[in-house]
């Protein structure tokens, strides 16, 4: 079957900068996202997640979109977090819809 | 006398349901609430709040008295963050924007502190007027913009979020549902609370007891950051909840309110925030230590207020007031 290359750029972000996440991706013309939320895990700011409280909790966002979007997410997420945490990777993928993404 | 009241206090469902939290979470038990679950506690919560408050303004039929009260509470959230940064900057030398936003955390209110003294005033069988709800609401995100300012004075750092915070501090969720429930209260007045009480008020404890498991929980898990807290920032999560409430108090008795008002508005001048000032403090104020103002307010302040603070507000309103 034919696929398509395309990039898959995942945002892993406290739950604070998730909107304005959203409205950077939203305004490089990207066609979609997902999120999920409520993420449990451990890095060098220690655990995260397991307090229900005070949105101390993670939420992965996840964009496919084509090179020229996916570098202008990477610059607006640097943006946004300036030196604050965040976990950002890009990576290579096949779609099966070239239209879609 | 007060220390009847204190001990009827500490042995109530409420507090014991925190203690086993602590407990819990101290002995690294597995038990957890699920975020979800805790989000929608909180929203039951502020909705029940807003209604209950709505209601016995139907019932009483305020208007524009409550004005001067609801202005008294925008001022008290604005104000209360200056003697905090003041003392955090100057008598402890902490960075400018750890001092900002904890002092932001201050301005604030604890929901669930509300909760509890609310819950300590009807066992001792005592009312207060509805607005203080609204006072609630109000109090609940100027203290922001007071935070960010102090964060911003003199730096040339602009902030990057303007819009998201504007709407933040305007239209925040808790804001929202505590306004919007005394506006749905004082509509349906007492039709309406027949209809949703048994949700509204008869579960209305059992769910705060829930509620403060998780808190108990929470606490315990920061108590490895609480040990690595200069000693002079944890007296000043002792300290500052008093001095707020002295603050309450004299606003309190200028507004006339009555002992149950008073104990109230003393109890949300002492509180801080967990929920609504942290998540606008990472966005404003990212170079503010998360560890320092969540710890303060959840492991010191918030378990101060609802062990000796409630019942230690109710014994100096009843004197000042010569109830």
């Amino acid at each position: 079957m034919q696929t398509f290359p395309r990039k898959k750029i995942e945002l892993i972000v406290e739950s604070a900068y998730l909107s304005p996440m959203l409205a950077m991706i939203d305004a490089t013309g990207a066609t979609g996202y997902t999120v999920i939320r409520d993420l449990i895990g451990r890095g060098r700011h220690g655990e995260r997640g397991r307090e229900a409280l005070g949105e101390n909790s993670n939420v992965l966002i996840i964009v496919i979109c084509t090179p020229v979007i996916a570098d202008r997410i990477l610059e607006g997420s640097q943006r946004i977090l300036g030196d604050g945490f965040g976990i950002v990777t890009v990576s290579d993928v096949q779609v099966l819809r070239a239209e879609h993404f | 006398m007060i220390l009847d009241v204190a001990a009827t206090n500490l042995l109530s469902p409420l507090i014991l349901c925190f203690v086993l939290g602590l407990i819990a979470g101290a002995v690294k038990s597995d038990l957890e609430v699920p975020a979800p679950i805790a989000k929608g506690l909180s929203l039951y919560l502020m909705l029940a709040i807003g209604l209950k408050g709505g209601w016995s303004l139907a019932g009483s039929g305020v208007g524009w008295a409550a004005a001067p009260a609801l202005l008294a509470a925008a001022g008290l959230s604005l104000l209360l963050p200056l003697p905090a940064y003041a003392f955090l900057r100057f008598g402890l030398g902490q960075d400018r924007p750890t001092a900002a936003a904890v002092a932001a955390h201050y301005g604030s209110i604890s929901i669930v502190t509300f909760a509890s003294a609310q819950a300590f005033l009807t066992q001792q069988g005592i009312g207060h007027e509805g607005y203080i709800v609204a006072m609630v609401a109000i109090m609940e995100t100027p203290a922001i913009v007071t935070g960010i300012y102090l964060a911003q004075r003199g730096t040339t750092e602009t902030n990057r979020h303007r819009g998201d915070l504007m709407r933040e501090v305007l239209f925040n969720g808790s804001v929202m549902l505590l306004i919007g429930g005394l506006l749905i209260g004082w509509l349906t007045g007492g039709r309406g609370e027949a209809e949703v009480k048994p949700f509204f008020v008869d579960l209305f404890k059992g769910a705060l007891c829930l509620f403060l498991l998780d808190i108990g929980l929470t606490v315990a898990r920061r108590g490895a950051a609480l040990r690595q807290l200069k000693a002079g920032l944890i007296a000043f999560g002792l300290m500052m909840p008093p001095v707020a409430a002295a603050a309450g108090l004299g606003t309190g008795l200028l507004l006339g309110l009555s002992l149950g008002g008073v104990t109230l508005l003393m109890l949300l001048c002492a509180s801080a925030s967990y929920i609504a000032v942290p998540a606008a403090m990472r966005l404003a104020v990212p170079k503010a230590d998360p560890a320092i103002y969540m710890t303060l307010s959840l492991a010191v302040t918030f378990p101060f207020n609802i062990t000796l603070g409630v019942p230690l507000y109710f014994a100096v309103a009843r004197w000042a007031l010569g109830a």
